[in-house]
C-alpha cells in the first residue's frame, strides 16, 4: 500500500496543532522500507507532546535506527479530534515518518510508561485496524510492550504477542532480528515463534502462562510451555559509556512539554525509597563517566540546536562531582547561553555550588520531593531526609537567587496519621519562617499526589488509602494550609490515582474490563479533563469485578501475586525484609 | 535591547512548502532559531533573565497555506558574507522550509513587521470550476460595501470585522487552469486571511468547514502611494 500522505494533506487542515502528526521534524530517520530486513514502529499511548518529552523509546530509536537492517518509526496517540476525522475517512493508525499503516510493519511496540494510558493502547490497535486479542492475530504485526508497566502488564496479556523487561537498547535490534530469523525457520507459525522467542532473556511471553484461580482469587501462573522460563528475568545494559545513546535526537516543531536536550547521567537509583517501583526495575546504578557525557553533551547541543540541557536520571544530584560536571559541561558547552537543568533533585545532595551552577535557571523553579511531611513518617517510607537537609538545600538555593520552590509529597502512605498530614503545612510554615528575614517571601507551590502500591517495591503488599478518606486528608490539608500566603497547594486527581491503584496490582481479569471501558468511550485516563470514574465503575460492574479488592486490600505474604513470574531482580524476600522494617519504624515511632 | 553591540543585521527570504505548511509562525520562529545555533552563528542575544537571539519575521502566514515569499532578518555580531550565511543555514534546515535570498541591511532600517503590509495570494480551487463562475463571484464580492465577519481567537472575547477596506484587489488568473490572485492588506495595522475572503464568496462553500482551495502565498509587499514594494 502507498503511504497516506495525499489523504491525511486533507485531515490536516481540519486539526489542531497538525504539526503533531507531520514525522518530518529535523533528525527523524527516514530509511527506505525495501533496504532493511525488519520494519517496527514504536507506540506511545500518549498525545505527542508528552510522548516526545519521554526519552525512553528515543533511545530504542537510536539502537535501532543505527542499525543498517533494521528501521523503527514513530507514532503517538491522535487527539480526539485526528481520531474522529481518521475514523470518519478510513485513515488507518500510520507511522509518522513513513505515513504508512501501523499494520503494514512487522512489529508494532508500546513503550508502557503509565496505567492510565492503557485504554489508549487499546485504541491504537482499533485505529490500526488490528484484532484487540492476540489470539486473533495469526498475522500482520508483532506486538510488544516494554517500560517499567512491563514489570506487571497482565491487564494487558491478553492484547499482546510478549513483553520485554528491562533495558531495550541492546534486548530490542537483537529481538527484531531474531523475529525475522524465527518467522522463516518457522514459515509464520506465530505459537512456536513466541515460544522460541521465549527462550531469550528478558522476553515475556504471556501465552504461554495461565492464571488459576479459585473463584476471583488469583492462585499462581501455571506455565504452558517447557520452553518459557518459570521466572522471566531483566535484561540489563552492563555498561552504558558503550550503550547506544540519542545524541541526536529528533527536534520537535511544536512546542512540547520538556523541549531540551536531555542528557541521562546514569541509570537506576540506589536509595531505596520504599515506594518507589523506578528505584527497584532500573536497578542496578550504572554510571556515564564524566568524559563520555561531556562528548555527549557536545554532540547532542550541536546536532539539536537545543538552548537548554537537561540532565536526567532518576536523582541526577547523586552523580558523584555533580558539582564538578555541571560546572564543565557549562564551561564546554559548544552553543552560547546554555542552560542547564537538574529536574531531580535530592535535598540531602543539593550544594551550594550546584545552586551557583544552574543559576541561569533561577528564574524558573526548583522543585524537591520530601514526600513525606514529618521525620517519622519519611523514616517509615524511607526517604532519608532531615529538616535540616530541607533548610540547607533551600538556603543554598535563595543564596543563588532562587525565589520560587516546587514540592512534592504524598498522602496516604502506609503509617501516615493525621498527624503527618498536617505535618506537611506545618514544615512548609517552619521553612517560610526560617527564611522570613529575606527581602524577598519565598513562594512555595506543593504538589500532593496520592499513594499508589506498586508491585515490586516492599509497599506491594499495603493497601491504597480510600478514596473517601483521601478527599477527608485533602480536606483537612487545604485547611491546615489556610493562612499560609505565597503558597500554593495542588492535588494529584485521587480518583486517578485509584484506577492508578488498581491496574498497577492488576491481572488478567481486568483485560475485559478495560475493553469494556475503552469501548464506552475512555480514553487518555491520565488528563484530568477527559478521565471519568463513573464510566469505569460501570464497566467494572459489567465485568462484575470488585476494583477496591485491587486497591484497598492488604494482600498477603504468603499469596501468590499476579507479577512473581516477572523479576526485576531483587528478591520477593529482600522486599518482604524491606517492608518489616518499615513497620518496626513505625512501631519504634509510634503512631497508627 | 541587545546586550553587545550587533555589527550588522541579516535579511533573508524564505519559502516554505508542502511539508512544512502546517508549522504555526511561532513553530517556524523556533526552527529557525534552532537552525542558526545548529549553524553556530555569531547570535546577538537580547539582555535579561532569559537571554534570546533578535529574530524577526514578516507577517504571519496562515496555517495550511504554502509560500514563496516569506521574510526574516537576524542580528549577528561579525559579518558573515551573505552567501555563506545562506548556504550555512540552509544545511541546517529542513528541506521544506529554505533560504532563497540574503542580504545586509542597514542598522537603522526600520523592522520587517512594521513595514509589510501587503500578501498577494494564490487560490486553486479543487476539483473544475468555471473562469466565468470564478469572475461573477469576485464580482458579487467586490459590490459589498461592507463585508462583517465574527471573528473568534481563543481565550479573546468574539469581535466584528469588515473585511471589504482589507482587500486591496481580487482577479483570476492562470492560463489553463484559473486561479484566483488575491491582494489583501496584512500586518501590524491589521487586515485579512485569505481563508476569510474566500469563504464569503458566493457559492464556494465547502463541506465539513473545510476550503476547497490550496493557498499559497506568492508575495509580501510594500504598499504605498499605489506602488508594490519588495522588501528587500
Ligand atoms: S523516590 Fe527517588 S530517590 Fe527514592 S528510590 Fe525512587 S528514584 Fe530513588
Amino acid at each position: 500500500m502507498a503511504d497516506l500522505r495525499e489523504v491525511l494533506d486533507k485531515l490536516l487542515a481540519q486539526v489542531q496543532k497538525p504539526a503533531r502528526y507531520l514525522g518530518n521534524e529535523w533528525n527523524a530517520v527516514h530509511k527506505e522500507h525495501d533496504s532493511v530486513a525488519v520494519r517496527a514502529v514504536i507506540a506511545f499511548p500518549d498525545l505527542y507532546e508528552v510522548g516526545m518529552s519521554n526519552l525512553g523509546w528515543k533511545v530504542l530509536y537510536e539502537a535501532v535506527n543505527r542499525e543498517e537492517d533494521l528501521l523503527l518509526e514513530r507514532v503517538f496517540a491522535p487527539a480526539g479530534d485526528m481520531e474522529a476525522l481518521m475514523r470518519r475517512w478510513g485513515v488507518p493508525l500510520f507511522a509518522l515518518e513513513s505515513a504508512r499503516p501501523v499494520k503494514e510493519f512487522d512489529v508494532l511496540g508500546f513503550s508502557l510508561q503509565y496505567e492510565l494510558s492503557y485504554t489508549n493502547v487499546l485504541n491504537m490497535l482499533d485505529l490500526a485496524g488490528l484484532p484487540l486479542y492476540s489470539s486473533r492475530r495469526q498475522e500482520g504485526p508483532l506486538i510488544i510492550g516494554g517500560g517499567p508497566c512491563a514489570f506487571n502488564p497482565e491487564p494487558l496479556a491478553p492484547f499482546f504477542d510478549l513483553f520485554l523487561l528491562g533495558d531495550g537498547e541492546e534486548a530490542l535490534p537483537e529481538l527484531l532480528r531474531a523475529w525475522a530469523e524465527l518467522t522463516r525457520e518457522h514459515s509464520g507459525n506465530r505459537r512456536e515463534i513466541l515460544a522460541a522467542l521465549s527462550r531469550r532473556e528478558g522476553v515475556y511471553v504471556p501465552s504461554l502462562y495461565r492464571p488459576l484461580y479459585r473463584g476471583k482469587v488469583f492462585q499462581g501462573m501455571e506455565r504452558l510451555d517447557e520452553r518459557a522460563p518459570e521466572r522471566v528475568r531483566k535484561r540489563v545494559v552492563r555498561d552504558l559509556d558503550r550503550a547506544p545513546f540519542p545524541c541526536a535526537p529528533i527536534v520537535p516543531y511544536t512546542g512540547i512539554v520538556h523541549d531540551r536536550a536531555a542528557l541521562e547521567l546514569f541509570r537506576g537509583c540506589g536509595r531505596g525509597c520504599r515506594f518507589c517501583q523506578a528505584g527497584i526495575v532500573y536497578r542496578p546504578v550504572r554510571r556515564r563517566s564524566p568524559e563520555r557525557l561531556k562528548e555527549m553533551a557536545r554532540e547532542l547541543l550541536q546536532a539539536t540546536g537545543y538552548e537548554e540541557l537537561s540532565l536526567v536520571s532518576l536523582s541526577s544530584s547523586d552523580y558523584p562531582e555533580i558539582d564538578a560536571l555541571v560546572r564543565d559541561l557549562a564551561a564546554e558547552s559548544p552553543v552560547e547561553k546554555l542552560r542547564i537543568s537538574l529536574p531531580s533533585l535530592r535535598l540531602d545532595a543539593f550544594s551550594g555550588a550546584l545552586a551557583d551552577q544552574i543559576r541561569q535557571e533561577r528564574r524558573g523553579s526548583l522543585t524537591f520531593a520530601p514526600e513525606a511531611g514529618t521525620e517519622r513518617l519519611r523514616r517509615i517510607i524511607r526517604k532519608e531526609i532531615d529538616e535540616g537537609d530541607l533548610y540547607r538545600a533551600v538556603g543554598s538555593a535563595v543564596e543563588a537567587g532562587w525565589k520560587q520552590f516546587k514540592f512534592y509529597f504524598m498522602i496516604g502512605l502506609p503509617g501516615e496519621t493525621e498527624r503527618d498530614v498536617e505535618g506537611i503545612a506545618d514544615l512548609v510554615r517552619r521553612l517560610l519562617d526560617h527564611f522570613a528575614g529575606k527581602k524577598e517571601r519565598l513562594r512555595i507551590s506543593v504538589s500532593v499526589a496520592t499513594f499508589v502500591p506498586k508491585p515490586h517495591t516492599p509497599f506491594q503488599w499495603e493497601p491504597q488509602l480510600e478514596l473517601s478518606r483521601v478527599k477527608e486528608r485533602q480536606r483537612l490539608l487545604k485547611a491546615a494550609f489556610k493562612g499560609l500566603r505565597s503558597v500554593e497547594l495542588s492535588y494529584h486527581d485521587a480518583e486517578a490515582s485509584f484506577l492508578e491503584a488498581v491496574f498497577a496490582r492488576g491481572d488478567r481479569l481486568l483485560a475485559p474490563v478495560l475493553e469494556r471501558a475503552w469501548r464506552s468511550g475512555c480514553r487518555f485516563d491520565g488528563w484530568t479533563e477527559q478521565f471519568s470514574l463513573e464510566r469505569w465503575r460501570a464497566a467494572f460492574q459489567e465485568e462484575k469485578i470488585h476494583p477496591e479488592s485491587y486497591a484497598y486490600r492488604r494482600y498477603a505474604y504468603e499469596e501468590p501475586l499476579p507479577w512473581d513470574h516477572l523479576s526485576p531482580g531483587v528478591k520477593k524476600e529482600a522486599l518482604l525484609r524491606e517492608h518489616r522494617r518499615a513497620w518496626e519504624e513505625a512501631q519504634r515511632h509510634g503512631g497508627e | 535591547m541587545a546586550e553587545s553591540d550587533p555589527r550588522i543585521k541579516m535579511r533573508f527570504q524564505f519559502v516554505k512548502g508542502d511539508e512544512l505548511k502546517y508549522i504555526s509562525h511561532l513553530d517556524t520562529m523556533r526552527l529557525l532559531l534552532r537552525g542558526l545555533r545548529r549553524g553556530a552563528f555569531p547570535l546577538v542575544f537580547s539582555q535579561g533573565y532569559h537571554p534570546h537571539p533578535l529574530l524577526g519575521l514578516s507577517p504571519p502566514l496562515p496555517l495550511g497555506v504554502t509560500s514563496e515569499a516569506e521574510y526574516g532578518e537576524i542580528l549577528l555580531r561579525e559579518a558573515v558574507p551573505p552567501g555563506e550565511f545562506m548556504r550555512r543555514l540552509n544545511g541546517c534546515l529542513p528541506g521544506g522550509l529554505q533560504l532563497v535570498r540574503a542580504a545586509e541591511a542597514d542598522l537603522s532600517e526600520p523592522p520587517l513587521m512594521a513595514v509589510i503590509n501587503a500578501a498577494l495570494y494564490r487560490a486553486f480551487p479543487e476539483g473544475e470550476e468555471g473562469r466565468e463562475a470564478l469572475e461573477e463571484g469576485i464580482r458579487r464580492l467586490l459590490e459589498r460595501k461592507e463585508i462583517p465577519v465574527i471573528r473568534k481567537r481563543q481565550g479573546k472575547k468574539p469581535s466584528r470585522v469588515d473585511l471589504r477596506p482589507h482587500i486591496f484587489a481580487i482577479r483570476v488568473a492562470g492560463e489553463e487552469e484559473p486561479c484566483l490572485e488575491l491582494l489583501l492588506r496584512t500586518g501590524s495595522s491589521g487586515g485579512a486571511s485569505p481563508g476569510e475572503i474566500l469563504r464569503e464568496l458566493p457559492g464556494k462553500e465547502g463541506a465539513d468547514g473545510q476550503l476547497p482551495w490550496r493557498l499559497h502565498r506568492a508575495g509580501l509587499y510594500i504598499y504605498r502611494d499605489g506602488f508594490l514594494r519588495e522588501p528587500m
